[in-house]
């Protein structure tokens, strides 16, 4: 059941300091307005976290305008300790304040209605007397709070910004919304639950689901792949043609929309990656994945595929199963010759296909004419190459923080280690399945095959 | 095609995934017209066996619908479009579609819907065969038994024929099948007439046992398929990338950065930068140095606010410009210069904070932005007698 008492946090300070790059981040929505334009926030904008047993809200709020003349404001109210909270009610709702001050009303007001404050500096830069003003002002809240260092360039200034916050925040953390991973983004969330007792069940609930869903996000990614490996490597253009010399002459054609069609359908696969993660902000086109390493360049795939060795390997592991089947159709009476054979023509195969991509060929049609068609993939190493580009993306795009908004780069990683590092049986089923794909049979455990390349090495 | 076009055909291919396979419903056609015409024909006196009809239009569709909901339910979905599928000339088993459906667990609701269109095909030929037939000669329908009599029949037909009660010639009748008996060693017929009364009755089985029931099937399965294909995650993860558009760029208009100051001016100390760094600024040498700002007394702050020539106000180039500044910069003109400093040494401003000052600056009308090029940064700045002329 839902637990109704929802968390909510502000997120409050200096204008540009990464204060919507951490509700990005922490709402894992990459459709929350990041701008260097300071002031982009007017309004105060609430997203929420809604999960199946839980949930929280974040408040985008305006940066501080004008703090000092804010804080003159308060203390001219003479208000004791008491009634502080009251007065910045008061200030919240008066007509005059909202006029003089709207971005300070505007982001005091949920912290009034009882969210939890997230202070925001920069930790790259040095502390700053002038941000004394804000931190008073949200004192006199009485709010749970605690202070967000986001080392926006480095962290230089770290430490001293430790001491001068502590002195108002129970709590210091530092937190770089461009480099949070989900594990830190969930451990910021559990120190959340310390803020306010009332809250601390409903978010370590909200942290259950977001972990159940993150693995249904992993498993989703699973199936993507599983339907991208096939499709590339079943896929065929095929024409119509007068004649076999027709077919000749129109093969570059035919090649052409080939390599458009893997690429188009990887680039789908791509896009739909990201929007499982939730990405839909950060640029992707189709250029980004043709430019070299590209698919179809086969001196690139020694860093996305198997590298020859593995390729043998994997030959013989699929080829000596073959051979062991007959082995144990004359019950044993070959003296494991099967296997052994069996091992060999799949290594040689290996070897001799490696740099082989989609031939042409040319049937006679029942009604007459030809039909010139290009592909499916013969090359062994194919499915590797798709499924190593695959599982390096995922891995970029998974922990991609929902801040950042720069183009996604294709860059060479260690596919060939992460399949070195499978169980013998784990490799041996992958390599069955890949040994199916290229000879164009139906795959039954693919998505099973598929699934330990997914998990940290 | 871009990427999105091409997601935008795969789904599309998908959904098409309901149409008919023109293979697999003429093939229920041509099973319908051979097995309807050769049964309707009957022997030489045009007798036909009542008992055979009911096993082509009643029993055998039945069996089929029986067999293929139990195997779509519990099975690997064995139906009459699984199986012409096995043959390499219906070119079922290579088609993308039928890839794509497996990928979605889809392939046997796709086999059942394709048995279904083939099981209409072969009702459809059954029906016009036997319009035509009943047009073109003379059927005579007869039942023959060697252990059943009328009475025994009459129940079971009874039942069979209740789905079109309403329907009175086509419902059984005890004195028709008593007249519709036959035996090959005695063929004298009271009312030859009587052999043809049983149409309606054939006519209603095959329209409500193969027409309506596969009809219904149909567009359940069609419901089905199309249900799941919406809520496949692909689908909906297009759906999701087509509401959440990508943004535009932001825009700005930035102003000009000036890099000449007028003879005389007010260096007002705007972020409180400390003394070391202003003392580094060769622009502060000889000029006179006011406080403003968040830091500033508010007597310092009324100085710098009623000093009515022009005023030089050093801001720190890393801070945003604020509410406070864009009020204090409401009086007065001059110019604004964002100081950027890393541990005690001037450092030159980066563009990325410049451009937020350039973009505020655009906006004020008396204040303009200035940066010392890198030369007189060092040394000694230019300066310009009266109007800027940068």
């Amino acid at each position: 059941m839902k637990a109704r008492n929802i968390a909510r946090f502000a997120v409050v300070g200096h204008p540009n300091k990464g204060k919507s790059s951490i509700v990005s981040t922490l709402s894992q929505n990459d459709d929350v307005v990041i701008s260097s334009r300071s002031g982009t926030t007017e309004k105060a904008e609430i997203i929420t976290v809604d999960t199946a047993n839980g949930g929280y809200q974040l408040i985008d709020t305006p940066g501080f305008q004008r703090p000092l003349k804010v804080l003159r404001w308060l203390n001219e109210q003479g208000a004791n300790a008491s009634e502080r909270a009251k007065v910045l009610a008061k200030f919240v709702n008066d007509n005059q304040c909202r006029q003089q001050f709207p971005d300070e009303v505007e982001l005091l007001r949920p912290i009034v209605n009882g969210a939890a404050i997230l202070y925001v500096v920069d930790g790259s830069r040095p502390y700053g007397a002038e941000y004394e003003a804000e931190m008073e002002i949200l004192r006199w809240s009485g709010q749970p709070s605690m202070a967000l260092i986001n080392p926006i360039e480095s962290v230089d200034h770290v430490k001293e910004w430790e001491s001068a916050l502590l002195q108002y925040f129970k709590s210091v953390q530092v937190f770089n919304p461009m480099k949070a991973d989900f594990e830190k983004q969930i451990a910021l969330l559990k120190t959340f639950s310390h803020l306010n007792a009332g809250w601390s069940e409903t978010l370590l609930q909200t942290i259950d689901d977001l972990q159940f869903q993150r693995q249904q996000q992993r498993e989703q990614s699973i199936m993507l792949l599983s339907r991208l490996v096939e499709d590339l490597c079943q896929h065929q253009e095929s024409q119509k043609v007068l004649t076999p010399q027709q077919a000749d002459k129109i093969k570059p054609l035919l090649e052409k929309k080939y390599h458009q069609w893997m690429r188009d359908r990887e680039t789908q696969a791509v896009k739909e990656l990201m929007a499982i993660y939730g990405h839909f902000q950060s640029d992707v086109v189709a250029s980004n994945l043709d430019l070299p390493p590209d698919l179809f360049d086969c001196g690139q795939w020694f860093a996305w595929g198997l590298d020859k060795k593995q390729l043998v390997y994997a030959a013989t592991a699929t080829g000596a199963l073959g051979g062991a089947a007959f082995d144990a159709a004359v019950a044993g009476s070959s003296f494991m010759l099967g296997a052994l054979g069996g091992g060999l023509l799949g290594a040689s195969s290996a070897w001799f296909g490696a740099d082989k991509l989609a031939d042409l060929s040319v049937q006679g049609l029942p009604v007459g004419g030809y039909e010139a068609r290009l592909g499916p993939i013969k090359n062994r190493n194919f499915p590797y190459v798709v499924i190593g580009r695959f599982i390096h993306l995922h891995a970029q795009i998974s922990q991609r923080s929902h801040a950042s908004r720069e183009t996604l780069a294709l860059n060479a990683a260690d596919f060939q280690q992460r399949v070195q590092n499978l169980e013998k049986s784990t490799q041996r089923e992958l390599h069955q399945e890949c040994e199916r794909l290229i000879k164009q049979r139906p795959t039954d455990h693919l998505e099973q095959a598929l699934s330990p390349l997914f998990s940290n090495v | 095609m871009t990427a999105t076009e091409f997601s935008a055909a795969s789904h599309d291919e998908v959904s098409q995934t309901v149409r008919i396979s023109p293979v697999i419903a003429c093939s229920g056609l041509l099973l319908g017209f051979i097995l309807s015409f050769f049964l309707l024909n009957g022997d030489a006196q045009g007798r036909v066996n009542l008992f055979y009809l009911l096993l082509v239009f009643l029993l055998f569709p039945l069996l089929g619908l029986f067999t293929s909901i139990f195997s779509l339910v519990r099975g690997k979905g064995i139906n009459l479009a699984r199986i012409i599928s096995f043959f390499s000339f219906s070119g079922v088993s290579q088609s993308t579609v039928l890839r794509q459906l497996r990928q979605r667990h889809l392939d046997k609701h796709w086999f059942f819907l394709q048995t279904q269109f083939a099981m209409l095909a072969y009702s459809l030929a059954g029906v016009l065969t036997l319009l035509i037939l009943l047009l073109a000669t003379d059927i005579n329908f007869v039942w023959r038994s060697t252990l059943l009599t009328a009475s025994d029949i009459y129940p079971l037909l009874k039942v069979v024929a209740s789905p079109w009660w309403f329907w009175e010639s086509a419902q059984p009748t005890i004195e028709l099948l008593e007249r519709t008996q036959d035996s090959r060693l005695t063929q004298v017929y009271e009312n030859p007439a009587n052999l043809s009364l049983w149409w309606p009755f054939i006519l209603a089985t095959q329209l409500f046992y193969a027409f309506l029931l596969r009809g219904v099937l149909l567009v359940v399965s069609r419901f089905i398929i199309k249900r799941r294909l919406n809520n496949d995650f692909e689908q909906q993860l297009h759906q999701r990338i087509q509401q959440n558009k990508r943004r535009q760029p932001e825009r700005f208009e930035l102003c000009k950065v000036h890099n000449q100051l007028p003879q005389e001016y007010a260096v007002v100390n705007w972020s409180a930068l400390p003394d070391e760094i202003t003392s580094q600024l060769p622009v502060t040498a000889g000029q006179l140095k006011l406080k403003a700002g968040p830091l500033a007394s508010e007597a310092e702050q009324m100085q710098a606010e009623q000093f009515s020539q022009c005023k030089l106000v050093l801001v720190k180039a890393w801070e945003p410009p604020m509410g406070d500044l864009q009020d204090f910069l409401q009086q007065g003109f001059g110019l604004l210069y964002p100081v950027n400093y890393h541990q005690h040494t001037l450092q030159k401003a980066e563009s990325k904070h410049l451009d937020e000052w350039r973009r505020f600056c655009s906006e004020l009308d008396n204040w303009k932005l200035f940066q010392p090029t890198s030369d007189n940064e060092l040394g000694q700045h230019d300066v310009v007698a009266g109007e800027d002329k940068a």
